[in-house]
């Protein structure tokens, strides 16, 4: 076996996995998401994760993942033959909103 | 003559006779003399005198003689005595004491007196001369009733019709070749002879021109063939006639003579349904098991008018009952049904057409019995007389049947009882006076009632002679005790309705002689008042007026009395007529649902059939030539486009419908048509199948036409009422509507959220590029979050396939 030793550069953040259990609907006029703001995430007092999409707001949990994820950035130097792999980070939990999203009311005075 | 004033003025005296100068010269005339002497022998009064010459002290009167001399005659007064002293015992008007009829009678009833008592006398000397034979004779009298005695044994002792006695014979004989096993070669030669007399018969009917009933005739009721089982067609024989007619003495007689052991079943036995299975079955089956002589059986089933509906029912079913019948029956009812008729039957009844007997009426061979000749009657009584040694004549035997009408029991009855009351005589008198002679209680149909009200008595035809009469004058003509009976007949039945019903259908057809139509006029006049107090009486169940309802039968009995036989039938127009109003009151009530409330308004039904109806069909039905749509004028294009629009707006249409000929036709829905014209008219005034066709085709096309163009005034209207809704500002929701969900642009506001939902997770709030527009006016303590309207998120919510939601076709194409 061949040991390949993986080290974390320094100043590397750690990515956490946001596991959604929905669709993202977008306006149509956008044509892609990147670079735009998705929504809130909050941490309780319990450090459970709350997340705020538009008009949901969805309760989750921190989880392990069974297999760690790495997360890669292709390299090619010098030409196709010598292509190579840098890792940038593991993915070793992930935020998983298994429950239903509840949807956000304004809240409004009540008049006697 | 004497003038007398009240005030004692002058007065001429004309009779010289009564000329006195004195008081004493009065008493000189004999005459006065005579009734003063009367008068005293009478009364012991003094009569005080009456003229006097110088003024009395009384109340007076003066007179003036032709001498000029003045007497004063005294006034009497009312209750003076003299007064009462009159030679007739105050009896003004005749002189005798008694008056000439009451003499006449009294004269008339001592005659009689005498005259009987030496026939009493004769009568009684008979007696005495014969003591032996006297004490036989009354055993005899009260031993054995004289029906008993005296009852046909012999077929031609029979007093009933000949006719009917042979026919029933025929019938019975018919039953030989199935009970007797006869040969059938007897029985083809009767029935070509009977072939032969019928017809006859029949050329002979059509010279008779009055239609009495020849008496002579054998009737042609008889079906001669038989069936698979040698049995009659006609299974049963149905004697029926009025009481005493001698049908069941008949039935006995003739069954006797073809050799059958007669079973009797009255009205008195049990006429359930079981037993009178079983007796049935026992009769025609079983056979008498201790008499020599092997006797087939006959049953008969006496009075059968009484029994039971269902009883009548059954025994219909069991004789029409075939073996193919019970073939296809299960096995479980075979055994219980297995019944064939092998044996006659022969039923008697009163009355015919009790509802009961309907189903043996249709089955049966019907046999009417009239009433037993007069004569012969008469006859026979005296015949029996003569061997009971009874004095009597031809005459009195004669009034006897008459009153009895015609029923020999009766007849027979009250001689016996007449007898051993008192002498062995039967005279006049005791007919007439006698109130023992009771009639069985039968009542005349309603027939027989019509043809005693319309129909002259036979016996009487030379009495009446009604030619030249007056019709209203004629009832001095006919007697009291004709009338009076007439009432009684009518008021027995008591059925007044259905009598007046009958009379009022067919009075006309009868032949009568009013040129003026008075009796026409005073007949209807007399219906008027019997319904008046019929409704009268229920309106008001004041059951008084009921004794006054069988008087217009009387009427119809004075005015329309006729000598020609009469054809009465049961009325029905009453029935049919309201059948018919009731009919077409429905169509112009269906007529009427319909239309267009704009002129329902104006109209009832009155209106419509008196004012609208005779001429809207005129209009429905223009003369058309039977063309093409395209080739008519404009005219007819016109009258086309009226009719439409009538028909249209009057909501009428037509309808193919298949006539009695089995033809297509077109007809009035509702039938406006049969409502309007009277019957006779109609046929001619249609118009014809190809025309009919024709408009109701446009009809169609324009109803269609008014139909789209109504929904199409519909929706124009419903776009009217949108455009007119948006046009309106939206009124500002209310607080309660924010509570819905709703993706809503919230406009900033000026200072930033002091106090939102995530106050608590503020994480990078202030980056949020936010530009909400917000409608609501909350309060700055709870405000409107503000949110991306970019990116929502949905929830996974699973498969939707299994949901039952509405789809549109609209939202497919």
């Amino acid at each position: 076996m061949v040991q390949i030793l993986i080290q974390q550069a320094e100043n590397s953040t750690e990515l956490i996995l946001i596991e959604l259990q929905g669709a993202l609907e977008y306006a149509a006029d956008k044509q892609s998401l990147s670079g735009e703001r998705l929504g809130f995430l909050f941490f309780t007092q319990n450090e459970m994760p709350v997340c705020v999409i538009g008009q949901h707001i969805l309760d989750g949990k921190m989880v392990e993942l069974d297999k760690p994820l790495l997360v890669m950035r292709k390299r090619q130097v010098d030409g196709i033959n010598n292509t190579s792999y840098q890792v940038e980070c593991t993915i070793k939990r992930k935020l998983l909103f298994h429950k239903r999203s509840k949807p956000i009311v304004h809240y409004a005075p009540k008049k006697c | 003559m004497f003038e007398t004033t009240s005030n004692g003025s002058s007065i001429q005296i004309d009779c010289k006779k009564r000329l006195f100068d004195e008081d004493d010269s009065i008493e000189k005339d004999p005459e006065i003399i005579e009734i003063k002497q009367r008068n005293s022998v009478k009364k012991q009064k003094i009569i005080s005198t009456r003229y006097h010459c110088q003024i009395p002290n009384q109340p007076f009167v003066v007179l003036t003689s032709h001498l000029n001399e003045r007497y004063y005659l005294l006034v009497r007064d009312d209750d003076d005595d003299c007064f009462k002293f009159s030679l007739n015992n105050g009896n003004k008007t005749s002189l005798l004491k008694v008056s000439v009829d009451e003499m006449i009678e009294k004269r008339v009833r001592q005659e009689l007196e005498e005259l009987t008592k030496s026939i009493d006398k004769q009568s009684t000397v008979i007696i005495e001369n014969e003591d032996e034979s006297t004490l036989s004779i009354v055993d005899e009298y009260t031993d054995e009733l004289w029906v008993e005695k005296f009852a046909p044994r012999a077929f031609c002792d029979l007093l009933s019709d000949i006719g009917i006695n042979r026919t029933l014979l025929e019938w019975l004989n018919l039953w030989q070749y199935l009970v007797y096993k006869r040969d059938l070669s007897h029985f083809r030669t009767i029935q070509t002879r009977h072939q032969q007399i019928t017809s006859n018969e029949s050329n002979k009917d059509k010279n008779n021109l009055t239609g009495i009933i020849n008496k002579r005739t054998y009737p042609s009721d008889i079906q001669f063939e038989l069936d698979a089982y040698k049995r009659p067609q006609q299974k049963i024989a149905l004697l029926c006639g009025s009481p005493g007619a001698g049908k069941t003495t008949l039935a006995h007689v003739v069954a006797r003579h073809a050799g059958y052991n007669v079973i009797e079943m009255n009205a008195s036995d049990d006429r359930s349904i079981e037993l009178f299975r079983t007796r049935l079955e026992t009769a025609t089956q079983m056979r008498e098991v201790l008499s020599k002589d092997y006797k087939p059986n006959c049953l008969l089933i006496d009075e059968i008018d009484g029994a039971p509906a269902p009883s009548i029912q059954l025994l219909v079913d069991l004789i029409t009952r075939t073996p193919a019948d019970q073939q296809q029956a299960s096995s479980k009812t075979k055994k219980n049904n297995s019944f064939i008729l092998l044996r006659p039957v022969i039923c008697i009844c009163n009355d015919l057409y009790v509802p009961a007997l309907k189903p043996l009426r249709q089955i049966a061979l019907i046999l009417n019995f009239p009433r037993i000749e007069q004569t012969i009657l008469a006859k026979r009584l005296l015949t029996i007389s003569e061997q009971l040694n009874i004095q009597s004549d031809l005459i009195t035997l004669n009034s006897l049947c008459v009153k009895a009408a015609c029923d020999i029991r009766s007849c027979l009855h009250f001689m016996q009882f007449i007898v051993t009351q008192k002498d062995r005589i039967i005279t006049k008198k005791m007919i007439e006076t006698t109130t023992v002679l009771g009639v069985k209680d039968a009542q005349k149909s309603l027939f027989e009632i019509w043809t005693e009200i319309l129909q002259i008595p036979p016996s009487k035809k030379t009495q009446l002679t009604l030619q030249l009469d007056d019709p209203l004058k004629r009832s001095g003509k006919v007697p009291l005790a004709r009338r009076l009976q007439l009432l009684d007949l009518v008021s027995n039945l008591g059925n007044y309705d259905r009598i007046y019903d009958g009379l009022f259908e067919y009075y006309l057809t009868l032949h009568f002689h009013d040129p003026k139509l008075t009796s026409i006029d005073y007949a209807n006049s007399w219906l008027l008042f019997y319904d008046i107090i019929n409704k009268e009486m229920y309106i008001q169940q004041n059951y008084s007026f009921w004794q006054y309802a069988p008087y217009t039968a009387l009427v119809f009995h004075l005015l329309f009395i006729t000598h020609r036989p009469i054809q009465m039938k049961y009325p029905q127009k009453q029935l049919e007529m309201l059948n018919k109003l009731r009919t077409n009151t429905t169509t112009i009530e269906t007529m009427l649902n319909d239309i267009i409330p704009n002129l329902r308004q104006y109209l009832n039904k009155d209106i419509i059939i008196l004012d609208i109806l005779p001429y809207m069909l005129e209009i429905l039905q223009p003369r058309l030539r039977q063309t093409n749509i395209a080739l008519f004028t404009n005219k007819e294009m016109r009258d086309i486009k009226t009719l439409i629009d009538v028909m249209i707006t009057f909501n009428l249409s037509y309808i193919q419908q298949r006539t009695a000929n089995g033809e297509n036709a077109f007809v009035f829905e509702p039938p406006v048509d049969t409502v309007t014209y009277f019957s006779g008219t109609h046929e001619k005034r249609g118009l014809s199948f190809g025309t009919r066709q024709m408009i109701f085709k446009e009809l169609i096309k324009e109803r269609v036409k008014r139909n789209i163009r109504l929904k199409s005034d519909k929706q124009e209207m419903l776009v009217l009422v949108k455009r007119q809704v948006d046009l309106t500002p939206k009124p500002k929701p209310s607080h309660v509507d924010m509570i819905k969900l709703q993706p809503k642009v919230i406009t900033p506001n000026g200072t930033n959220v002091t106090r939102d939902f995530f106050a608590k997770f503020k994480l990078g709030s202030k980056n949020s590029q936010t530009t909400s527009k917000s409608f609501d006016q909350i309060d700055s303590i709870n405000k409107p979050i503000e949110r991306k309207a970019l990116i929502s998120f949905a929830y996974n919510e699973g498969f939707s396939d299994a949901i039952r939601c509405k789809i549109k076709i609209q939202d497919l194409l």
